[in-house]
Parts: structure tokens; sequence; C-alpha cells
């Protein structure tokens, strides 16, 4: 699969639109996914996925797989998130970076926990009710499973501010998936 | 602070990396390589709704701008001026009708007052003209990204 698509990478800078149509099929849906978690509008998410793929296709021949080729179409996805919603980066760049967070890498010691669809639906609710930059932190955590050092790549954000974004995304999750459950045995 | 426990914060994380994907809209791939092709055969052509997104081309006038008219109306005054000098230090022929009749807004406003209204409102027009000129030659500077 990794060979396959390194294959594909060559052949697409080389200039096969076949390679680069293989790779948008690839790809597509996780940056489709980082779009529309972050701005909510489909529209406008397939505008920025698509855009995203063109620009990918123009830098291609300068792309030197220094990173995964996902994480380089998050950060061009990002950027246009960014350009979209400015004040997002400003939200980011506004976060004390609290190194002294601990966060532990979760998602190696769930998988095997039962998560009821009721649980997921109200989690979907909640997370669309987040703010836009925290949104984009807890894609790129939990959907695109990206480690905080790449979404501090992709963020072009220290990673001090991702570690305080994310936990206060979750923070905020908490806060509200409480409140449902409160509201709801009340 | 609030009722979740650890164990819960486990099952939230889980929830988390459960949430469900959006499906990718149909024919996406296809749109991708169409836009890709259009943007190889125009390069400065953008589809309607890849330019939708930046639809402010907004005005700002820049330091420059301030300069460039200033530097502009200097140097009409300047000729205006040396015109008037040259016009006073040269004998012309010409000269003495139009000193005559320098005074030809004052005596239209009592001789025929429809007269100088449209004299006005032409130059009301030519102003607003100019005006117009002004504000598209300094304006309009795209702000990009």
């Amino acid at each position: 699969m990794e060979q396959d698509e390194q294959t594909l990478i060559i052949n697409a800078q080389a200039g096969d639109t076949n390679a680069f149509a293989a790779l948008v099929t690839m790809h597509g849906t996780l940056v489709y996914n980082l779009a529309l978690r972050t701005l909510g509008d489909p529209q406008e998410a397939e505008d920025v996925a698509q855009e995203t793929f063109v620009r990918a296709w123009q830098a291609l021949p300068g792309f030197r797989a220094q990173s995964l080729l996902s994480t380089w179409l998050y950060r061009i996805t990002t950027n246009l998130c960014y350009n979209r919603l400015p004040h997002m980066k400003s939200e980011l760049a506004a976060l004390d970076p609290d190194t002294e967070i601990e966060l532990v890498d979760e998602r190696q010691t769930v998988e095997n926990a039962l998560v009821s669809s009721e649980l997921v639906e109200m989690l979907h609710t909640a997370v669309n009710q987040l703010p836009e930059s925290y949104r984009l932190l807890i894609t790129l955590r939990h959907m695109q499973g990206l480690s905080y050092a790449a979404i501090a790549g992709v963020t072009q954000m220290p990673l001090g501010s991702v570690k305080t974004g994310i936990f206060r995304a979750r923070q905020q999750l908490r806060q509200m998936l409480t409140q449902e459950m409160r509201s709801e045995n009340g | 602070m609030d009722d979740f426990n650890p164990q819960q914060d486990t099952l939230l994380d889980s929830a988390l990396n459960e949430l469900p994907m959006a499906p990718l809209p149909s024919g996406f791939t296809t749109q991708v390589m169409a836009a890709i092709q259009a943007e190889a055969a125009n390069p400065t052509a953008r589809t309607a709704r890849q330019t939708q997104p930046y639809p402010t081309i907004r005005f700002r006038l820049q330091p420059l701008d301030v300069a460039l008219a200033l530097f502009w109306s200097l140097v009409l005054i300047v000729i205006w001026l040396t015109t008037l000098w040259w016009a006073g230090a040269l004998t012309i022929d010409w000269l003495p009708p139009v000193q005559a009749n320098f005074s030809l807004v004052e005596k239209l406003s009592f001789a025929n007052p429809g007269l100088l209204l449209a004299g006005v409102i032409l130059v009301i027009l030519e102003l607003s003209v100019l005006g117009l000129v002004g504000f598209s030659l300094l304006g309009e500077r795209p702000t990009v990204g």
C-alpha cells in the first residue's frame, strides 16, 4: 500500500494524471472531511477539497516526501481553511502554549471500549458546536489520527498551543456531554 | 468540574475516534481532474466557485497614493502659474480679449442665470468624472490570500 502510494506520487510528479486521480480517490475522503468538520458547510468543504488537490497538483513536483502526502494535503487544506476563516488562525495563535499539559496517547488504549451509537451522535452534535479552531484540532487528532507534533506542523502552530487547544476542546466537549446527559436523565 | 470519570473520558476518546466520515461527493475526482486541466489550459482562469470565497477586493489608500496625487496636483498648479506668468510677461495678441472676458462667469450670472447654472452643473460633472477616473486608477488593490 505504502509502495503503491509512493509509485503513484512518482508517476504523478512525472505528469501522469491517472496516477494523480488515484491519489485524489485515495485521500479525497479525509481531505473533504477535514474541510467539512472545520468549515461546517458541505459546499464550502467540497470547494476547499477541490482546490486543495488543484494546488497539490501544481506543487507536486516540489514535494520531496519529507512528510507523508496526507499530512502535506492536510496542511494545504488547513491553509485554505485559514483563508476562509482568518479569525481561526488568530484564535489558535492566541492559545497559551502550556507544555505542562500531559496528554496521553489515548488512541492506543481505547480500542476495546464500547461506544454506544447514542454517545457518538451526541458527540457529533457537540463537536459541531465547538469553535472552528477547536474543530480543526479535534478532527486532525481523532479523525485523521495525527500526532500532536504532526498537528503542530499542519497548523503551523507551536506544539504547546496545539496541546492547549486540544485540551480545551476536550474540556468543552466533556461539559457539553455532561449537560446533555443531565438533561436527558433529569 | 464535571461528572466525567477517567472511564468516561476513555469513552469520549473512543467516541471521538469513531465519529462518522461523510462520503466524498459524487464525481469529486472527475471534477478535480477537470479543474486541473482547465487550470493547465488557462492558468489565470479560475472557476467561479473557486474565486467565490475571495469576493472582497478592498480599496486601501496607501501613502504612495496620496504622495502621487499631491505630486500631480503640484505639477498642475506649477503649470498653471507658469502659464499665467508667461502670459503676463509676454505680449501676446490674444491676451487682451482673454483678460477682457476673464470675469465671464460674473457677467453670465447677470446676463443669463440659466447659462451659469448649466456651467456649474458642467463643472460638477467634470469633477465627478475626474474623481471616478482617479478612484479607478488609485483604487482596487486586491488583497491576496
